[in-house]
């Protein structure tokens, strides 16, 4: 990995482990505010611009109106582009685009917070379906940032692609009479923003989960096992702990970074984040189930047989192909740190595979019992 | 030489016939009706449960949605297969499967009392499951922490102006946090308090009903404080 880049990685982690320890209102309440601000700059302004670009022929470029790049390849074959490794398109690129299309994320945010403030039960149409599609939009222009700057340089690696949103937003914005020179930095700090915020974000609701696993675990070592619990206990501590939780954390992630694969790494984040919205969606399909027989389950249910399929698949290619094969066994991981790198996230990959399966099993049944049974308790109490 | 426009156009017409059809279709399949009282007023206590004006927790939710991860993930996708292939499955994808998830997700936590994910899944198929889903997701989690990281050096190392600029911007969050009228106007040990509470609710218990069980009232002297906070 580049030294910059390797000595930039601990320092963010480390300021994500500050950030997710202090209270929400000292840094995450008021950061979220202003990174609104600069979301709808950023989202609202691009699309501005890319119709004013069009239609006026306004921007800074050769002609005056914005094109899709002639490095940018429209379709580049089903094992993508010269130095990205072997990637096949299915069924990677579906958890490469990660929360473009689905994000599993979303279920925690809608559960977690959302509900607790809906007025009325209408407003969840614009609010959960509306919302996903601005995400839908966001996804688009990022796309157009990429189309409009081009990408002459697989060689750099696919990490080399990523400030190309920063140069095409900074291009796209010259239709609106703003210098690249100020627009391209100004998408940059839209980009790390949106990253720093989900960085912590994400360690503080690692720390909740944690504390709801152990929290417990305790609970049941303390009615009993007094062997095993003194161990388990102190692993709780570390686990619950504001400070120490992130360490449980930054830990396995610094060694998954290591190696510096950028896209296994993102492949891999890509299809955990999907299974995730997998099972969001069988539970959905579980409590339509449980809620009325006559409710059909194709909405829900095919998406999340769909998405189910596709990571599970995506998530064994990175395990068995990327991770064992390549870095492992033909030794394209060089070096102790890359191999235990690859090894973190063959195992990753693995265990998520297998959570994710046996949740399948359980709501599988679930349904099934439910559905089976359904007309026949209908008719049981009137044989009573 | 192909436009950039159509990229956007593309997206903005599936999106509509999905919000206008589709959307609609669903709204009435959930049976969503005005007249059922949501969480929000349910348990309304000024804190978590807060009946919100519709554009106000748009903005919010978009806001907690939206981040890096749409803006990094099509960028690689159309840098190693080309836009076209990463804009078809963003326009089909997203009405079909993404928005209803978001939609689902949404209006099954309010038929379940604003609770998680996790929680509506363990009603049904056992506390095992509901387990083996905050596994996954705190393992997820790892994977973000991972990702992320990477991702913001990688930016850092392409443009250092950037990192300068981050950094006001974490010192005027920090600077902004000081005059919020609402902590303000609330004394240290209250704050406190409802940070017990709120901490307390993470685990799954609505505040309501931990405050008003006895046995919570006299364990610690901030649950004698959270009957009266809550």
């Amino acid at each position: 990995m580049n030294p910059n880049r390797a000595a930039w990685v601990p320092i963010i982690m480390v300021y994500a482990g500050i950030a997710s320890a202090l209270p929400v209102w000292v840094l995450l309440q008021p950061r979220d505010y202003l990174s609104s601000f600069l979301l709808y700059a950023g989202v609202g302004g691009s699309l501005v611009a890319v119709i004013v670009g069009t239609i006026f022929g306004t921007a800074a470029t050769e002609t005056g109106s914005l094109v899709i790049a002639d490095s940018m390849g429209a379709f580049n074959g089903f094992w993508g582009v010269e130095g990205a490794g072997l990637a096949p398109l299915f069924p990677l690129l579906f958890i490469t685009i990660a929360c473009g299309t689905i994000s599993g994320f979303h279920s925690l945010v809608s559960s977690g917070t959302t509900a607790k403030q809906l007025n009325k039960e209408t407003d969840a149409r614009l609010i959960g379906y509306g919302g996903m599609l601005g995400e839908g939009l966001l996804a688009a222009v990022a796309l157009s940032t990429l189309a409009v700057a081009g990408f002459a340089d697989p060689a750099g690696g696919i990490g080399a692609a990523l400030p190309n949103f920063a140069t095409g937003g900074g291009i796209i914005f010259t239709s609106l009479g703003i210098p690249q020179t100020f627009g391209a930095p100004f998408m940059a700090l839209v980009l790390v923003s949106f990253l720093l915020t989900s960085t912590d974000t994400a360690v503080r609701l690692g720390r909740y989960m944690m504390e709801e696993i152990v929290g417990l675990r305790a609970g049941e070592t303390a009615s009993g096992f007094n062997v095993g619990g003194g161990i388990r206990s102190t692993l709780g501590e570390i686990g619950r702990g504001r400070y120490t939780n992130p360490l449980v954390q930054a830990i396995p992630a610094y060694l998954m970074v290591i190696s510096g694969e950028w896209l296994t790494l993102w492949a891999l984040f890509g299809g955990a984040n999907q299974l995730l919205a997998a099972l969001a969606l069988l539970t959905a399909t579980v409590w339509l189930a449980n809620w009325d027989d006559n409710k059909q389950l194709y909405s829900t249910g095919v998406p999340m047989a769909i998405m189910t399929t596709i990571t599970i698949l995506g998530l064994s290619w990175l395990a068995f192909y990327s991770n064992l094969y390549q870095n492992l066994i033909q030794g394209g991981a060089e070096g102790t740190a890359a191999i235990a790198s690859s090894t973190v996230q063959m195992v990753l990959a693995l265990v998520l595979i297998g959570l994710a399966l046996a949740l399948v099993k359980k709501g599988y049944d679930n349904i099934s019992t439910v559905r089976d049974r359904g007309p026949a308790s209908a008719v049981e109490p009137g044989d009573d | 030489m192909t436009q950039v426009i159509w990229i956007v156009l593309a997206v903005l017409v599936t999106f509509s016939v999905g919000y206008l059809g589709y959307s609609k279709y669903l709204a009435r399949f959930l049976e969503l009706d005005d007249d059922n009282e949501t969480p929000a007023h349910k348990y309304e206590d000024g804190q978590e449960y807060v009946p919100s004006k519709k554009p106000v927790l748009l903005g919010h939710h978009y806001s907690s949605i939206a981040g890096g991860a749409p803006i990094v993930g099509p960028i690689t996708a159309g840098a190693v297969w080309g836009w076209v292939p990463a804009l078809l499955w963003i326009a089909i994808g997203n009405p079909l499967m993404g928005s209803v998830h978001d939609f689902v997700s949404l209006s099954g936590s309010l038929r379940h009392e604003g609770k998680s994910i996790g929680y509506i899944i363990g009603e049904y198929i056992g506390e095992g499951g509901k387990n083996m889903l905050l596994w996954f997701a705190f393992l997820t989690i790892i994977l973000v922490v991972a990702v992320f990281a990477l991702v913001v050096a990688i930016v850092f190392d392409a443009f250092p102006q950037v990192t300068t600029a981050s950094t006001v911007y974490i010192v005027l969050a920090l600077l902004g946090s000081v005059p919020l009228p609402v902590e303000r106007a609330v004394p240290a040990r209250d704050r406190r308090v409802r940070r017990w509470c709120v901490r307390r609710r993470v685990r799954g218990h609505s505040t309501r009903s931990r405050c008003s069980r006895p046995s919570a009232r006299r364990a610690t002297p901030q649950a004698r404080s959270c009957s009266r906070t809550c």
